[in-house]
């Protein structure tokens, strides 16, 4: 076997070295069984769908239209985001990650990776939520930067709390009960926000965004300085 | 100078009230290869993996050390190939990727496609694990411990699987790195243990 010079690589470089390999990693797995993806993206649909037959024609009230709209996007978040971590430790392959990368790779990775599978899922849960329920956006600029906001703070939640909840043996059982206080805050503020950016023309811009990326930043923090001992746990 | 030096002092491991072994203490360098042996739960698996820092050791340090400089322990695990029976891969991925995957510059992923070739997979190398044999997993494992060119080596169980012609292919490689890497062998085949220069005894 050759053997060839060592280099100096940066640990910045490293890392986002590392972070790209995983992330590489879980689009392929992803993409060749988009299990979760498709029983998401059923659900929204069906969800929806069902909620227009109930309605009967009748138009729902704007409050009742953004409960359903973020009450889809929680239950899709449930769905989705608990696999992250408690995948890895059902199929035994937690073990792979941690000889590879180190365990910020893993939780860098792994977050990104769940922040863009779940813009694509709000973004489905939207088409058909505007496509199926009947009813007016008055401010589509605020109703999109709601929603984008509001999904990146379930999808940072929902990383840190998989972990968590991955190094329980009633893990599947866990998540939801440890999710629903943290996302709590979240969702009530998302659906008084999006309520109001159905009906308000002259909406100005909600203090609500700046509460879903400050809420993101401060759990980023959190889960950075709690993940390896998490992840390390035995 | 291609390999660490691994020091173990007092290394003890409980698992609840039950001391699984106590008081370990070793020099493993690329001089002075190790061979772990000792009956079934008897924690050569525990002891591998406590010196790759995946679990901590009740009680004792390990320290790694390369041209006598003290690398730090969370860094450590950049420097090992490790296979292990533990090890599981994603049966959605091909051989190639999991390649890519493990493999940390276009250098490595040279020399895994060599690997793989020598260890005779390279037909295999766009099929998907899930349809792989346990000897062909083996094997890409054996692979996967090689790539990075690493500078200590932990091996678990590393023939188990593997046929005849297998286990004349490893043995040879492990023949060519003894003089070059560190090498921790955790076995009971009675061969692998004698090419290395040091043995530790867990349960006797």
């Amino acid at each position: 076997m050759k053997n060839t010079k060592r280099r100096f690589v940066p640990g910045g470089l490293h890392l986002g070295r590392e972070i790209i390999r995983l992330l590489l990693k879980d689009i392929r797995v992803e993409l060749r069984e988009p299990n979760t993806l498709l029983i998401v993206a059923s659900f929204a649909l069906s969800t929806t769908i069902a909620t227009a037959i109930a309605s009967g024609g009748v138009q729902i009230g704007n409050f009742e239209r953004s409960l359903i709209y973020w009450l889809t996007t929680f239950f899709s978040a449930m769905m989705s985001m608990s696999h992250s971590f408690t995948r890895e430790e059902e199929r035994g392959t937690a073990f792979f990650l941690h000889l590879i990368a180190s365990s910020y790779a893993v939780f860098l990775s792994k977050l990104i990776f769940n922040t863009i599978f779940f813009i694509i899922i709000q973004g489905i849960i939207t088409a058909a939520f505007l496509f199926f329920i009947e009813g007016l956006v008055a401010s589509w600029k605020y109703f999109l930067l709601i929603a984008f906001s509001g999904g990146i703070a379930l999808a940072t939640s929902s990383t840190i709390l998989s972990a968590i909840a991955a190094k329980s043996s009633t893990r599947n059982a866990l998540f939801p009960v440890i999710a629903l206080p943290i996302l709590l805050p979240i969702l009530i503020a998302a659906i008084h926000a999006t309520a109001e950016s159905f009906e308000n023309y002259k909406m100005l811009f909600p203090r609500e965004i700046i509460f879903f990326l400050a809420f993101s930043l401060a759990l980023f923090s959190i889960s950075i300085l709690i993940f390896p001992y998490i992840w390390n746990s035995e | 100078m291609h390999g660490m030096t691994i020091v173990a002092q007092n290394i003890s491991k409980k698992f609840g009230e039950k001391t699984i072994f106590k008081n370990i203490c070793f020099c493993a360098s690329p001089s002075h290869s190790i061979a772990i042996t000792g009956p079934n739960g008897s924690g050569k698996s525990t002891l591998l993996e406590i010196i790759a820092g995946i679990r901590k050791p009740s009680e004792g340090v390990i320290i790694y050390q390369q041209n006598g400089h003290t690398l730090p322990e969370q860094t450590a695990n950049r420097f090992f190939g490790f296979l292990s029976p533990r090890l599981r891969f994603y049966d959605e991925l091909t051989a190639a990727e999991i390649v890519e995957t493990v493999a940390k510059n276009p250098e490595a992923r040279k020399r895994g496609f060599y690997l793989i070739t020598e260890l005779g997979l390279s037909d295999y190398y766009h099929m998907r694990i899930g349809k792989f044999s346990t000897g062909m997993i083996q094997r890409l494992k054996i692979a996967l411990s090689l790539i990075n060119d690493p500078l200590a080596i932990l091996l678990d169980e590393p023939s188990a699987n593997l046929d005849a012609k297998g286990k004349e292919v490893f043995i040879s490689f492990l023949k060519n790195l003894i003089p070059y890497k560190t090498i921790i062998i955790a076995t009971n085949e009675e061969h692998e243990a004698a090419l290395c220069t040091g043995r530790i005894a867990l349960g006797s």
